[in-house]
């Protein structure tokens, strides 16, 4: 077996496992029950998404309107890395308030999505952050939170003081995806 | 095969042969055309011959025997024509291009059925004995529309041809992506300026501070020590920090002018990736022109000048079939057969031409032949027998409006249809590709000489020219190919007709429309303005006018599409990036004239019905002109002012009106169909019951005799078309009928 090289110096086997080892080794031992989430909020509401579901978060640019969707919950174009998405207004999905678009201008973020290869994108008033939370910190809805149309939440949780909602990812994907029509 | 540097490890074999197959197509149908006319010529049997020879090699390794037994054959019969054994004939040729459309067609599957085996046996016995070879199916020329849609997921393909180019296979999304991130590296030099600006404003604040410690330094450095130490450190420092500043200022400056060439390199090269030159279709059309000849008897050679000539790769792809349906026309209908050409003094071979030149990102191909040109008289003919339209009206068309029924749907010369042509499918075809393609497509003939058919079309679909224009607060686009103007008006040239602003441009009358409310977008507040910037754009040949708050100026765009969860989006074509970053939509201009076309009628008849409510007992005047423009004209017109009005198509349709109903005026044009204004007016006049109508002839012609012989038959004014800029109509109408209610 031909020994391979490193930096010109021979990779020895005792060199190979001691460099493996350390790679391999993590500071904890990976939990299946913690979830990278992204948080945001509409106004005082806090809401959290899979990370998995998010491509990219970006400040809020200039948005352009697509004509006749003013009434819309797609009604705003936004562009990052060279191409041209669609906002959608998850907050009017959310929370029964439509986003004005002359605020969408001013401060706050883009999430930026991905479902099956098609980018789009919703302006929230911050991406508080991301944070790894165990699954099992999730609580159950109470009867009396807001109704999410269409959507599925799958639990709160407490983040710094504040009571985040755990939106379901695929089903945020799909009525995303519905909204264009 | 050749072992270029092609990145098709991740490739299965038989797709490697698929592409072998292909590019080995091109070698060998070229040198069998050109060996057709020349066919001693060793140069192209050697390079028939290495053709067959590396396609029996391919087809042996993916197991192919079917097309290593026919590549065999083929090869077997060109080295004996190599050797001087046996001239190759033109019944060789024939089996050897029919073998090679085999091999092309079954490239990708996994062998050949029972009439692709029975037709290469055939072959292999044409090739060894000689014989003639008469496909087992015929060939049909496919006349059916091709969709105009392309595959964004297309695999775009580059074979590795003979000159040893090193070829990548590149998937389209993957080249849009490069384009648009490409696309956005420009944006991010550009904003290196803002940086630059942010630099200047340091400078001015340090001079700012320069001067605050000079005016205090004098007074205070003669009695107080520590301060003047003081200042001297800071003027020091200030001086040091204006070194740096200088230093990044510099550096910044040359990182956004080597990034902003690089980024615009960058972009050219991928934009120009996917260029190809027009030559890459010469071939298929050698071959379809042999072909076509062929079977109808005729000798033709094809030319294409310009072959270098880039276009974008989805142009080409689209620009196949629009050519080749003109190219078998010229052939069908255009060249006469070898006597006939010989008897008109013509060389026997017909002469097809494809001349392609680019310029400032157009595309103009012209296609021209020496036959007998366009039959006028035929086109004339089949207008009237189809009631297109009528004898007068067709007596007075221009050639090029004749021309326009050639492009008609099922509109054919022909009252027999061959396998080529005379469907009255293919020129429609070829029109509803290149509108596809934002280009338009005319058509010039010589009786006797030839005819040509002329496309613009855009370079590139990825590329489109268009004026920017602001509506509301965002920027928009208008693809130059519609746009006929751009222009400033005063307020005060818009009139109201009818509740719809329009305005007279070029001596039209054209309806305006605010493009905010068009699009249904927000408008800012604005103060009044005094003067209107307005796009006057064209659709199915008739003109809009729509308001915009600016224009921007031209710019070549590119292009990215909606996304496809929109399906159709109503108004916008497109989206697109500048250079700064800024979003752009791109109008559809079709929509927008059929959207600004249901707001004026809807304008219009609110307005009627307003109208009527109000007044009554009017005064009715029946208006007949077989323009629809005209007749609406006047109608708006007339019940701006009051009137009651009824119309007519014709002079027919008017004289059923007149005799059946009570009028207070007639106003007619002269030229019409059935029956003109001359005899309406006569037999009005001839009428007890009508005699006493006044009458206006309202007519194009200024001549004195047609005024004299419209007051001659008893009319009461004569205007021309031209006098509805003004009040004169009106005022004429008043004149002999009075007042709305008097």
């Amino acid at each position: 077996m031909s020994i391979a090289k490193l930096l010109n110096r021979p990779l020895t086997d005792e060199l190979l496992h001691e460099r493996s080892a350390s790679v391999s080794e993590s500071d904890r031992p990976y939990d299946s029950e913690r979830r990278s989430l992204t948080i945001f909020r509409f106004s005082e509401e806090f809401f959290a998404l899979g990370s998995e579901f998010v491509s990219k978060i970006i400040p809020i640019p200039k948005l352009h309107p697509i004509p006749h969707r003013l009434s819309s919950d797609t009604s705003a174009l936004f562009s990052v890395d060279g191409a041209v998405y669609v906002c959608v207004d998850l907050r009017r999905i959310i929370t029964g308030k439509r986003s004005i678009y002359s605020q969408l201008t001013s401060k706050g973020n883009i999430v930026v999505v991905k479902n099956k290869s098609l980018f789009s994108g919703f302006a929230v008033d911050e991406v508080c952050n991301i944070q790894r939370v165990s699954v099992n910190k999730l609580a159950g809805l109470p009867a009396t939170s807001v109704s999410l149309e269409n959507l599925t939440a799958v639990g709160i949780f407490e983040w710094d003081g504040k009571l985040v909602s755990l939106l379901d990812g695929k089903s945020t994907m799909k009525v995303i995806g519905g909204s264009f029509q | 095969m050749k072992a270029g540097s092609s990145d098709m490890s991740d490739l299965p074999l038989t797709e490697i042969f698929a592409i072998e197959v292909e590019a080995q197509r091109e070698v060998m149908n070229s040198a069998l055309i050109t060996l057709e006319t020349t066919p001693t010529s060793s140069k192209h049997l050697e390079q028939a011959m290495r053709a067959a020879h590396s396609l029996k090699g391919a087809a042996r390794l993916v197991n192919r025997d079917d097309i290593v037994a026919l590549a065999h054959g083929m090869e077997e019969r060109i080295i004996a024509a190599q050797s001087g054994c046996r001239i190759i004939s033109q019944n060789d040729i024939d089996a050897l291009l029919a073998g090679m459309d085999i091999i092309a067609s079954t490239a990708a599957e996994l062998g050949v059925n029972d009439i692709q085996k029975a037709s290469i046996e055939k072959i292999l016995e044409c090739l060894a004995n000689g014989l003639v070879y008469q496909p087992s199916v015929s060939k049909i020329v496919d006349d059916s529309p091709v969709n105009a849609d392309t595959n964004s997921t297309e695999v775009s393909v580059e074979c590795v041809n003979a000159d040893s180019q090193s070829y990548l296979r590149v998937e389209a999304d993957h080249m849009n992506r490069l384009l648009g991130l490409a696309s956005e590296s420009l944006v991010q030099t550009n904003s290196f300026s803002a940086t630059t600006k942010k630099i200047e404003e340091l400078k001015r604040l340090h001079d700012q501070i320069s001067n605050l410690l000079s005016s205090i330094a004098p007074s205070k450095s003669e009695t107080d020590g520590p301060l003047r130490y003081a200042i001297k450190e800071i003027s020091c420092s200030l001086e040091k920090a204006e070194l740096k500043r200088a230093e990044l200022a510099e550096e910044i400056e040359n990182h956004s002018s080597r990034g902003a060439v690089i980024s615009q390199r960058l972009y050219s090269e991928v934009l120009s990736g996917r260029m190809r030159p027009i030559s890459d279709l010469h071939s298929s059309f050698m071959k379809m022109t042999r072909d076509v000849a062929r079977a109808l008897d005729k000798k033709v050679t094809l030319e294409l000048r310009g072959q270098h000539t880039l276009v974008d790769r989805e142009v080409l792809k689209q620009l196949e079939t629009p050519i080749q349906q003109m190219l078998r026309n010229a052939i069908d209908h255009g060249l006469e057969n070898p006597e006939e050409r010989r008897a008109l003094g013509k060389n026997e071979v017909g002469r097809i031409t494809i001349e392609a030149r680019g310029t400032n990102k157009t595309l103009i191909l012209k296609i021209y032949d020496d036959g007998r040109g366009v039959d006028l008289e035929g086109i004339k003919s089949k207008i009237l027998a189809r009631n297109l339209s009528t004898e007068e009206l067709v007596s007075k068309m221009t050639d090029a409006e004749l021309y326009e029924f050639m492009f008609l749907p099922g509109f054919s010369i022909r009252d027999t249809a061959s396998e080529f042509s005379g469907r009255g499918v293919g020129l429609d075809i070829v029109h509803s590709k290149i509108r596809s393609l934002n280009g338009n497509i005319k058509v010039s003939s010589k009786v006797g000489e030839g005819a040509m058919f002329e496309l613009h079309l855009p370079i590139s679909r990825s590329v489109t020219k268009a004026l920017l224009i602001d509506i509301g607060a965002s920027l928009y686009a208008f693809p130059l190919a519609n746009l006929v103007a751009a222009v400033r008006l005063q307020v005060s040239d818009v009139r109201d007709i009818c509740g719809v602003p329009t305005i007279t441009w070029n001596n039209e009358q054209i309806s305006l429309v605010d493009g905010a409310t068009a699009l249904d977008v927000t408008a800012p507040e604005t103060n009044a303005a005094s003067d209107l910037a307005v796009i006057i754009f064209k659709s199915q040949n008739e003109k809009y006018g729509l308001i915009v708050n600016d224009f921007r100026g031209q710019e070549d765009l590119v292009i990215q599409n909606v996304d496809p969860r929109f399906g159709r989006l109503r108004d916008v074509s497109a989206m697109a990036l500048l250079h700064t970053g800024e979003i752009v939509v791109i109008l559809n201009c079709d929509d927008l004239a059929l959207n600004i076309s249901k707001m004026s009628q809807v304008a219009g008849v609110t307005s009627i019905k307003s109208e009527i409510k109000v007044k009554k007992a009017q005064k009715r005047i029946l208006v007949v002109d077989d323009s629809i423009t005209v007749r609406e004209l006047e109608r708006k017109l007339l019940i701006n002012a009051g009137f009651e009005v009824q119309i007519a198509v014709d002079g027919a349709d008017g004289w059923n009106e007149l005799s059946s109903n009570k009028f207070d005026l007639l106003v007619t044009d002269l030229d019409m169909p059935r029956m003109n204004g001359f005899e309406l007016v006569k037999m009005a006049k001839m009428n007890d019951r009508t005699k006493n109508i006044p009458v206006i002839i309202i007519s194009y012609k200024e001549r004195d005799e047609d005024r004299l012989k419209g007051l001659e038959v008893g009319a009461d004014y004569y205007l021309t078309k031209g006098s509805f800029h003004d009040e004169s109509f009106v005022t004429a109408v008043k004149d002999l009928i009075g007042e709305v209610n008097e």
